[in-house]
């Protein structure tokens, strides 16, 4: 089953074989949409094997999965399950199950991941080895154990949930509430283990805060010293001799985490603090957080504390570390004081909508966004709306002693009056702070987009009040001023960050350290500065315009709260482009901009074929999860988005090949009708275009994560050059010329009415500026291929002397994604190497001839860009005046080399960076220029460590030959892409 | 042991035939230790480190150095059964370096329920 989609529906598949055979296959299915329920089952005979993706991946939002995958004797099995019952309560039951003496490799359930509670069982039953792993959130984890021995199983546990552990009719129950990995090995021995356990009833573990579970109830143990005895006992191994069980062994003994080493024990360092911890109960009790009497001081300190907190938890901390050592938000209803109770709940509301935001968009890995929520209470009694009443009720207190304590005119104020007016004001604006920033994250929230305008307005608010807080931040009290240690810290009233200590998760420490209130509120603004751009983007109406917005958005590299709130707002719950239109219109809207297929226009003869329709519909169907997650890959941290482009090209290539047989069937009834119309790789040529924009992501993401060595350019330019733009450009012309005919169509039907010089008008819609964009970018690319290449002829750049690895080994990891793609064909390393051939072309090729030529490809691409830039507008033309830049001085450096100066050089070195630096400066920065090629200066700013790196190379080399040629200009520029400083010292 | 890991490997590797060999012998005149060790193996097991926490879990693995793993291991910061109930953190498999034991205690009714077995 390649792929199904049925929204709401139900799918029961099976894929079954006789003995002795084998089978290949995969179940993808996607049941996003509603409710719907998916049963499929794998079934083999004796002595087949299945190899593949039981359920390739499952996406059931609110619906059931029953899977499962049965051999007979002496088989094997590898597949996995994967599924995402992301969204709401689901419920997963997987099963996998093996005959004697067969084996199961691979994990019974990939990864399933339910936030939203429900329920997952799976099974796992074989002679031979089996892991189950999953991720959950506050669900029941049953996992049943048939006869036999010799399991290994291994969870991944977050949140609360209950676990059974049975083996044949003994049950083992625990309940815990822990982010861990557990492992147990089940064997022969570990079952009498068990039978033990099974006298005790149940072993249930629970954390301090919470009623729903029983209380302690620890197994008894009666412990027997036994360290001689034990040391005696080991001193009879051999050295390097490990004493395990058959079922455990050096690989598991890797994933053990080892105590007392800094670096793995979280425990460790906790433990060394000598002060007794208090919890929120315990402090009140003893008088060290005031719960009523607050001054202003003291909640201009816990505020500010609380926001540094927020902030440090959205940069990708715990919560429990960050938001939670603030013991007030543990129970604000005891709080008695009016203004901070109302303050702690609606923090505890922002918290909890954040985290709902962010889960929602899922465009965050584990480094960017921790959503555990450790059983804290997010105040789920109070309403959103009561949450705000209740601070615009303290606000209005506020606001009366403001009045009472202004200066009026004739009348002098004490000291003590103007202090504290100034202090009930930054009080003020706080609490209105937090409660306009609360109302403008739920009007993000609101259907089809309707609160965008009222999120801008409270956005401009929010504003004008930062700075009144931000020059207020040392109003605030501050903690004594006592040593800093990596875990404790002095915190003012109210803070303790050792309180949550035990619920840290047994993976190596990760030092939180919480934000300075000045940096907390830098943060804030940033983020309501990207916000506001957030708030344009519904403006904005086809999909190629929105994926090149976002694209841009992802250049600033924006906190995950943002970049959620702009992928929820794009595309919403309910799974509508700005929760208005369907996706596939949407998508046929692009189809109908990029080449103007004559299917989808009214007037074509075509548009009201029932058969065609129904094929055209199912394939945009079809096409709308790639195309979201073209969308939802912008929406990711920028390290991870190289991976997702090369991992979308394979859904992109199926549909690309589905779209070619639609356009082949389309196109056969065309000309039929209309023998001058074409309809051959219309819409499959509408994908090809973003697969290949795609494949371009992948490649020049390598430059931006600094992954590839510089031996490894030319290959990499090359594939650029020759492979992806020309294929690019292709792509466009084609699309091009449908347009032209499309529009030439609408003129003759116009013809009747329209007089002669409507005919000569100029085309409304043409794809004119994308094509001399790629043009310019595919001379730039060829500029530093034969520049890169002249170097490698030149002996400048040595290709290393590979030990452990080949050219062509690396070369094909380079490009392992493209393999899936069937248009553009993947080129290999043989067929790259007989291409790039240069006797190929020339009977010699020198140095010097590929210097010209590089010469040539950046005149070029100068000249592009100049034309461009003439007829662009500000916005864009900022980004051209970069580029033309770049290409003049590369252009420069090329006519440089041309004339020979690099016989000069007596250095040769290790790269093209640093060839010229003893006797050309100037050049050398050039290079610089095109080694850090990527084309836009916000790259440069991503990319302070280039760029200091570049500066400090120009000034070691200014220092030595005192020659300043062309210097001021282009430091400056490397100035004004980032803030820093760094130290100059030689 | 983490030093000795990468060593272990190589060990591996080098002398695998011979280790076989070995070990065969081994199991046919197991040693007053070995014997010792195999009883403990999949038990729970409580250890004291020098930094005064306890831990407890399931003794998995041990070499010359008594380096020992534990599976599903809960770490008390006191001693339990002394003064108030402490809420345990859960570690999973973890390492204890020898030199950091300061005691080992098995879990006698385990024994007991074997020994009737």
């Amino acid at each position: 089953m390649g792929s199904v989609n049925v929204p709401g529906g139900k799918v029961d598949a099976a894929l079954s074989g006789a003995s002795g055979q084998g089978l290949t296959g995969s179940l993808g299915t996607d049941l996003s949409g509603s409710m719907g329920s998916f049963s499929g089952g794998v079934t083999v005979g004796p002595n087949g094997n299945v190899n593949g993706n039981a359920m390739g991946s499952v996406n059931v939002p609110g619906g059931t999965v029953d899977a499962s995958l049965s051999g007979a004797s002496g088989q094997g099995l590898t597949g996995s399950f994967g599924t995402d019952l992301s969204g709401s309560a689901g419920s997963l039951t997987a099963g996998v199950t093996v005959g004697p003496g067969g084996s199961f490799s691979g994990s019974g359930s990939g990864s399933v991941n339910l936030p939203g509670g429900g329920s997952l069982s799976g099974s796992v039953s074989s002679n031979g080895q089996g892991s189950i792993g999953a991720n959950i959130g506050g669900v029941n984890l049953n996992v049943g154990l048939g006869g036999g021995s010799g399991y290994r199983l291994r969870f991944r546990i977050t949140g609360w949930f209950r676990n059974e552990y049975r083996i044949g009719k003994r049950v083992r129950v625990w309940y815990t509430s822990v982010n861990a990995d557990v492992s147990t090995n089940v064997n022969r021995r570990t079952k009498r283990l068990e039978t033990t356990d099974a006298k005790h009833g149940s072993n249930q573990r629970c954390i301090n805060n919470s009623e729903a579970v029983p209380k302690d109830e620890k197994p008894e143990y009666n412990w027997t010293d036994v360290t001689e005895e034990f040391v005696a006992a080991s001193r009879d191994l051999h050295l390097g001799e490990l004493y395990h069980d058959s079922m455990f062994g050096l690989f598991e003994a890797m994933s053990a985490i080892e105590m007392m080493d800094p670096k793995m024990d979280a425990g460790m360092l906790c433990n060394q603090i000598q002060r007794k911890v208090l919890n929120f109960e315990q402090a009140v009790e003893a008088g060290d957080v005031k719960i009523n009497n607050l001054s202003h001081s003291e909640l201009i300190g816990v505020m500010d504390a609380s926001m540094a907190c927020l902030v440090t938890w959205l940069e990708g901390h715990s919560l429990a570390q960050t938001v939670f050592t603030n013991l007030y938000l543990h129970n604000p209803y005891v709080i008695e004081d009016r203004s901070l109770k109302a303050f702690s709940i609606c923090m505890l509301k922002i918290v909890d909508h954040i985290r709902d935001r962010v889960n929602r968009a899922g465009v965050f890995e584990e480094e960017d966004f921790q959503s555990m929520t450790y059983g804290f209470k997010m105040a789920d009694q109070v309403t959103d709306i009561r949450a705000t009443g209740m601070l615009k009720e303290v606000e209005d207190d506020m606001n009366r002693i403001l009045k009472i304590t202004r200066s009026k005119p004739g009348e002098d104020r004490d000291q003590q009056t103007e202090i504290e007016h100034e202090q009930t004001n930054a009080v003020y604006c706080r609490l209105k702070f937090y409660r306009l920033f609360f109302t403008m994250l739920l009007a993000f929230n609101k259907e089809k987009c309707e609160g965008i305008e009222q999120a801008q307005k409270l956005i401009l608010q929010l504003l004008d009040l930062l700075p009144v807080i931000n020059n207020t931040v040392h109003m605030g009290i501050v903690p004594d001023d006592k040593e800093v240690g990596k875990n404790d810290y002095p915190t003012i009233m109210g803070f303790e960050p050792l309180v949550n200590q035990r619920l840290l998760p047994p993976t190596f420490p990760r030092y939180t350290v919480i934000r300075s209130r000045g940096e907390a509120l830098y943060h804030i603004e940033g983020l309501l500065h990207r916000l506001q751009m957030v708030t344009t983007v519904p403006q904005m109406t086809s999909f190629q315009t929105i994926l090149e917005a976002f694209k841009e958005f992802s250049k600033y590299s924006p906190c995950v709260l943002s970049r959620s709130i702009l992928q929820l707002t794009f595309l919403p719950q309910n799974k509508r482009v700005f929760g208005k239109t369907s996706m596939v219109d949407f998508l046929k809207d692009a189809a109908r901009g990029f080449a103007a297929p004559p299917v989808l226009y009214q007037k074509s003869p075509l548009y009201n074929n029932a058969q065609i329709k129904g094929y055209v519909d199912a394939w945009f169907m079809q096409a709308v999860r790639p195309f979201s997650n073209l969308i939802h890959i912008t929406g990711h941290n920028r390290a991870r988005q190289r991976d997702k482009w090369g991992q979308v090209l394979e859904e992109m290539s199926t549909l690309q090949e589905e779209g070619d047989k639609v356009d082949a069937y389309i196109h056969g009834i065309l000309i039929k009708q209309e023998p001058s119309r074409s309809h051959m790789a219309c819409l499959s040529g509408w994908v090809l275009y973003h697969t290949i924009q795609a494949m371009i992501q992948y490649v020049l993401a390598g430059f931006e994560l600094e992954l590839y060595a510089d031996f490894e350019y030319h290959y990499i330019y090359w594939y650029l050059y020759e492979m992806l733009y020309p294929w690019l450009i292709n792509a466009l012309h084609r699309a091009d010329n449908f347009l032209l005919d499309h529009e030439t169509m609408a003129d003759n039907q116009q013809k009747g009415r329209s007089n002669k010089k409507n005919r000569k008008k100029k085309r409304t819609r043409t794809l004119n500026k994308e094509i001399t964009l790629a043009q310019a970018e595919q001379s730039m690319f060829g500029g530093y291929y034969k520049a890169v290449t002249g170097f490698r002829l030149d002996g400048k750049m040595k290709p290393p002397n590979f030990r452990f690895d080949k050219e062509d080994v690396r070369y094909t990891h380079r490009f392992h994604p493209f393999t899936s793609v069937s248009t553009p064909p993947c080129v290999q390393y043989l067929q790259y190497k007989d291409m790039s051939d240069m006797n190929r072309y020339e009977a010699e090729a020198s140095a010097l001839n590929l210097y010209a030529a590089s010469c040539k490809c950046f005149q070029q691409a100068k000249q592009i860009y100049e034309s461009m830039i003439v007829h662009t507008d500000e916005a864009n033309s900022k980004e051209l005046n970069a580029l033309l830049k770049v290409a003049k001085t590369n252009l420069i450096v090329m006519r440089l080399l041309m004339d020979g100066h690099k016989k000069e050089s007596d250095v040769s070195c290790y790269c093209g960076i640093a060839c010229y630096s003893r006797t050309l400066p100037s050049a050398t920065m050039d290079v610089f220029y095109i080694i850090m090629h990527l084309s836009s200066p916000t790259t440069l700013k991503t990319r302070p460590s280039i760029a200091i790196f570049c500066l400090k190379m120009m000034i070691s080399m200014l220092f030595e030959t005192m020659i300043i040629r062309n210097f001021g200009d282009r430091s400056s520029d490397l100035h004004n892409g980032k803030k820093y400083t760094f130290p100059i010292s030689f | 042991m983490r030093g000795t890991d990468e060593n272990d490997e190589n060990w591996y590797l080098t002398n695998k035939n011979q280790f076989t060999a070995r070990q065969e012998a081994d199991s046919a005149t197991e040693s007053e230790g070995k014997k010792k060790l195999s009883k403990w193996l999949n038990k729970s097991m409580k250890i004291q480190m020098t930094d005064g926490r306890t831990l407890i879990g399931v003794f998995l693995c041990t070499d010359r150095d008594r380096n020992v793993i534990l599976g599903s291991c809960e770490e008390y910061l006191r001693p339990p059964g002394t003064g108030e109930k402490e809420e345990p953190r859960m570690l999973g498999l973890a390492m204890i370096p020898g030199h950091h034991i300061v005691s080992i205690s098995v879990d006698k009714s385990q024994q007991e329920a074997q020994d009737v077995a």
